[in-house]
């Protein structure tokens, strides 16, 4: 039996994928008989020094110890959680921080060309090259994350993948006929995209979750001649239901870390469109074989998704393949990898 | 120490013109009803280390001038504990003009040196291998020539946290203190006679831009924002400071069609400075680039109860956001400067509240308030009660593993996020240590 610190930062109030994972890899580590806790630190990202005192905080706290007994393994998920010391570290890497890697010169960073950003890259790029190098070794969620860190910071990692929250209750019904969407509705996440694409392909479009982007979507939608329907937050057993119901699963974020959604949707046999630039979803869609991949263009997606939901033995076949797909995807292949590299048998 | 602390005082004092002689004037007259202070000029620093005070205040700054005043604190033989106010985080003018235009180039390179280690010795071989290195436009945070000055200050007293930081990281161990520019109260003219005897337009609202003009100022950006505005929405603008008549200031006036709209005052003198203050609804006083200095013209206008718009840069940020608005260098500069130009202009309610902000934040640094805080500091450095510094090697190195102080991937040039980062976390550990009871300013 090991002690394991699992390690997150966190944004106070804001809960996402990131969250449920880590708590989700502690609940796996007990289940598996060790003694596993969740250490988490407040991230702020602003004003630009707040970036690294999260990081100096990390690195100043001493976790080698809990109450006189050696913590064998701390797992760090999120920047800058991986700056905490540790001689046994394993990173399993969820993301860095993008807005000074790949989101940078778009309209997701506030970091510009001058000097001073310049410089706040230079020193966020150091810190994980500190943080990160120190690793035994570095697991990443996807192989998206994976090439994002070799990409920009030269530093190899490999793709660990996980299965989505409620692996083991998704379920498959008969399709009620509409396209379904779920997840934060932040602008990033595109879902614009789908509301285009519904009115493009004349289907109706059921949208799970809330967001800030909520509002400019809701009127989008209002001037749509398809059928689209706000569905808020909805509870878990809503959400297998919307999964079990719905004929497709439509899944357009830009450059998406990992993507539960997809494998929600093939856990529920269901056929997922996504965009050619969607990042993690990619590495489960293929297109033609378990979904369909298009530009990211409403008349792409509509079209896309549309056959889909016409073609009920297509649908069938899609998402049976997707589903085939999620084998060999457990949290107990994810737990043992992870303890393997930490040494612990 | 019962009996009154004795105090060498270094510095340039009037009649020599500068900001630091100024300065320096007005904090010993508000030193001597607290202390025993007797000035001494740069020149005479030797003398003043000689003299058996109990302890050394020297301000210094970035110009020959301090020249004695930095050869006096790095005399090996000095028993005088010094207190030193480093006014500019670069000190490269300062050798560079006493040494290199001496002729006394080893003694230049020595500095670099000693100031630089192994860096300063390979920019010294490139020169004197015939290397051609711009001396005077070396980037300043890269060479800033004061890490000598640092290490020798029993205390170091700097005017805002980026030049604490900067000190910090540059000599973790330092013991630094932060104190503020003192703001002195100024004459006050009733602003349509202040107006009427500049010139000034009546009937509209006035912006003005003071102090020593340079690039930095940004002149040139105001301008482009003034002409941006339609002309019902624009203030008048006062520009202190000489303007020769080639400068392309006053072609971009006239390009701009802003002939109406924009006086040049050439160099005020202290009376038209608080004149040019009196008739003004606000200032505009920019800069970009910075290497860390504090802006007396900017402290003195806030003082006087001036709303105002700064850079979002270097030391500005630092002023409070209840009076100063900070505009960011680059693309939106423009548009946010002209914005906020015709708000302030426009909306006297809020050009008042911000100004009363400006001056209550003026009247907390009254120069009898800062030098009560200089006592403390003089006291603790004679009788050498040294802060804690246990902590500063761990925070060194930690700040290290992320990058602070070393070269990176795009060879940025800019050290302002190294030392904001060091200012910040000195700040919050500050909280860990027995204080210093010097007065907050906040």
């Amino acid at each position: 039996m090991a002690r394991v610190l699992v390690c997150s930062a966190q944004v106070p109030f804001a809960s996402g994928g990131a969250e449920r994972l880590a708590a989700g890899l502690v609940r796996e580590l007990k289940e598996e008989g060790h003694e596993a806790e969740l250490v988490q630190l407040p991230f702020k990202w602003y004003p630009r020094p707040e970036i690294l005192l999260s990081a100096m905080a990390w690195r100043l706290l001493d976790v080698t110890e809990a109450d006189g007994k050696q913590v064998d393994l701390v797992i760090p998920m999120k920047f800058p959680s991986y700056l905490v010391r540790h001689s046994n570290k394993v990173v399993w890497l969820i993301h860095q921080f993008r807005q000074v890697y790949d989101r940078f010169g778009t309209s997701q960073s506030d970091f510009t060309a001058s000097p001073e950003d310049t410089r706040w890259r230079e020193l966020i790029l150091e810190t994980d090259r500190t943080g990160l190098t120190e690793a035994r070794k570095i697991f990443t969620i996807s192989k998206n994350t994976a090439e994002r860190l070799r990409r920009f910071n030269g530093i190899p990692g490999e793709a660990l993948y996980h299965p989505p929250p409620l692996a083991g209750r998704y379920r498959c019904g008969e399709s009620a006929g509409y396209a379904l969407t779920v997840g934060r509705l932040d602008p990033w996440k595109r879902v614009d995209l789908a509301i285009a694409a519904a009115a493009s392909g004349k289907f109706s479009l059921v949208i799970a979750g809330t967001g800030p982007d909520e509002e400019r979507l809701k009127r989008l939608a209002g001037k749509s001649a398809a059928e689209i329907s706000f569905r808020g937050a909805v509870s878990d057993e809503e959400l297998l239901e919307l999964y079990a119901a719905a004929g497709a699963v439509l899944f357009t974020p830009a450059d998406e870390d990992y993507g539960y959604i997809a494998l929600e949707a093939f856990l529920s046999k269901k056929p997922v469109v996504t965009c050619s630039d969607s990042g993690g979803p990619l590495e489960f869609v293929t297109d033609g074989e378990t979904g369909r991949v298009t530009s990211p263009d409403g008349t792409a997606l509509g079209e896309a998704t549309a056959k889909i939901l016409s073609d009920r033995p297509l649908a069938r076949r899609l998402g049976e393949a997707g589903f085939e797909r999620m084998r060999g995807i457990s949290w107990s292949a994810a737990v043992k990898a992870l303890l393997l590299a930490g040494g612990i048998a | 120490m019962s009996r009154r602390l004795s105090v060498g005082f270094v510095s340039p004092f009037p009649p020599v013109r500068s900001g630091i002689a100024d300065f320096s004037a007005e904090l010993l007259q508000a030193l001597l009803p607290l202390v025993d202070a007797v000035p001494y000029s740069p020149e005479e620093a030797a003398r003043a280390s000689a003299s058996g005070h109990d302890v050394l205040l020297v301000h210094i700054g970035n110009d020959p001038v301090h020249r004695g005043s930095y050869e006096m604190l790095t005399d090996d033989e000095r028993v005088t504990p010094a207190v030193v106010t480093l006014h500019d985080y670069s000190l490269h003018h300062l050798f560079a003009a006493a040494y290199l235009d001496a002729g006394r180039e080893d003694a230049y390179g020595r500095e670099l040196v000693r100031n630089h280690g192994e860096k300063g010795r390979q920019l010294w071989e490139r020169m004197r291998g015939g290397a051609r290195i711009p001396v005077w436009d070396l980037d300043p945070w890269s060479y800033p020539m004061s890490t000598e000055v640092i290490r020798r200050a029993e205390i170091l007293v700097a005017h805002s946290r980026l030049v604490a930081g900067s000190a910090l990281r540059a000599c973790p161990d330092t013991d630094v203190v932060e104190l503020p520019l003192h703001v002195v109260p100024a004459p006050r003219t009733p602003r349509e006679a202040a107006r009427r005897a500049l010139g000034l337009p009546l009937d509209r609202p006035v912006a003005v831009t003071l102090g020593l003009l340079t690039p930095a100022k940004r002149v040139g950006k105001v301008l482009e924002a003034l002409g941006s505005l339609p002309p019902g929405r624009r203030p008048f603008l006062f520009v202190g400071g000489t303007v020769p008549d080639d400068d392309p200031l006053r072609a971009a006036v006239r390009q701009l069609r802003l002939e109406r709209d924009v006086a040049f005052g050439g160099y005020l003198s202290e009376e038209d400075f608080w004149r040019a203050a009196s008739g003004a609804d606000l200032a505009v006083n920019l800069r970009y680039p910075t290497v860390g200095e504090t802006s007396g013209a900017v402290c003195r206008l806030a003082g006087f109860g001036l709303p105002l718009i700064v850079s979002d840069a270097g030391w500005f940020r630092e002023l409070p956001d209840a009076f100063a608005t900070k505009v960011p260098v680059g693309a939106r500069e423009v548009e946010a400067l002209a914005a906020e130009l015709s708000n302030l202009a426009f909306d006297p309610s809020r050009a008042q509240r911000r100004g009363e902000a400006a001056a209550e934040w003026g009247a907390r640094r009254r120069p009898d308030h800062v030098a009560a805080a200089y006592t403390i500091v003089l006291t603790e450095a004679a009788e050498r009660r040294g802060r804690p510094r246990a902590l500063s090697g761990r925070l060194g190195v930690e700040l290290s593993s992320l990058g602070v102080g070393r070269p990176g991937t795009f060879h940025s040039t800019s050290r302002e996020p190294d030392a904001a980062l060091v200012a910040e976390v000195s700040t919050r550990l500050a909280g860990l240590l027995p204080l210093r009871p010097v007065p907050s300013f906040d």
